[in-house]
């Protein structure tokens, strides 16, 4: 097929239309199907959290810990909750730059970034919480036993986590390159 | 630019968009999700289209941009599509034969990297080497080489999904 076969093809490519109302639609984040998605997600987790935070000190023997304690205890679910929150601020800008490879740079730049943050966040939230519940209990053989089951379970959580942000920078890095060489390689 | 302005411009270039959406995603689901994304994104960085280029290339970047960056939900992929509207008569051979070789390019493009498949789209849509650059960040000798082999690529599959 020669290019110009092609060209007439895909200039006759069926297409749907769109009216003007249902287009202004999509110009609020309220309708936006990406971000509402994390939204309904991100509503969950903070009141979820907060009703935590509202019981914890009773429920979870907060009273019977020190202050310092407690303290670890509430900035680690209000960091969590302030990093899930900057992702979502993240999530709604994907262009940036005067091109397509500059734009792919910059945003792989910030997924590395917010890799190690995701990391870093969960990594504090964890031993943040180990730490709570874990204060001042008598470290008994099956307790030992169980600290060492969560914190496998948290390794595994960690290195499946990285695991995915990698895929996602991996893609996109594989991307980049492909259009910056001539050969189209990868 | 306010709100009606931009959404003139973007009801008269929304062939560039649909047409993104088809080479980017596999479900009508996911092609709606991808179309209202590349509108929204479109909203957020008119202010900074200073008119250096044609409003329909820079709708193109844009849309090409989030298509690639965009985060996609892994759907299962053998999704039964529906066509809107069933036609009254059949269609005459000549229509099916025309209407089968649209879907064999459509099918031979997707069969393309992602990086490939921008590029092209750009060629059919007839953007000169010079312009297909600037909205991909490389030079135009570059562009001439990548189109080459992917004319190439695509009449390979094209010859392969013939005998198949």
């Amino acid at each position: 097929m020669r290019i110009e076969e092609m060209k007439s093809l895909w200039t006759g490519q069926p297409i749907g239309v769109k009216q003007k109302e249902e287009l202004a639609g999509m110009l609020t984040e309220r309708s936006h199907p990406i971000l509402k998605g994390i939204r309904k997600q991100l509503l969950l987790e903070i009141s979820a959290w907060l009703i935590v935070l509202c019981v914890y000190y009773s429920m979870f023997d907060g009273e019977k810990r020190p202050l310092a304690i407690n303290m670890i205890f509430i900035i680690c679910i209000l960091q969590a909750i302030a990093f899930n929150f900057t992702g979502y601020l993240a999530a709604k800008n994907l262009v940036h730059g005067d091109n397509i490879i500059t734009s792919i740079a910059v945003y792989l730049e910030k997924l590395k970034r917010f890799k190690w943050g995701s990391l870093c966040s969960r990594i504090i939230f964890m031993v943040g919480m180990l730490f709570f519940f874990f204060y001042g209990v008598d470290m008994a053989v099956f307790r030992t036993l169980s600290l060492v089951f969560i914190g496998i379970a948290f390794v595994f959580q960690l290195w499946l986590l990285q695991r995915q942000w990698s895929q996602r920078i991996k893609n996109l890095v594989a991307l980049k390159s492909e259009l910056m060489n001539a050969n189209g390689e990868r | 630019m306010n709100e009606d302005q931009f959404l003139q411009i973007v009801s008269v270039h929304q062939g560039i968009i649909h047409k993104v959406c088809r080479l980017y995603r596999d479900t009508p689901t996911d092609r709606e999700d991808l179309f209202q994304e590349i509108v929204f994104q479109l909203w957020r960085s008119i202010d900074d289209f200073r008119g250096q280029s044609k409003t329909s290339t820079f709708i193109y970047r844009i849309a090409l941009n989030t298509a690639i960056a965009a985060f996609r939900n892994n759907r299962k992929k053998n999704v039964i599509s529906y066509v809107d509207q069933v036609p009254e008569m059949p269609p005459a051979n000549e229509d099916c034969a025309l209407a089968d070789c649209k879907d064999r390019l459509m099918a031979a493009i997707k069969m393309l990297d992602e990086g490939d498949r921008a590029i092209i789209a750009l060629v059919l849509d007839e953007y000169s080497y010079r312009e297909i650059g600037d909205i991909i960040g490389i030079t135009e000798n570059n562009v001439g080489v990548k189109v080459s082999r992917i004319k190439n690529k695509i009449r390979l599959l094209l010859t392969n999904s013939h005998e198949n």
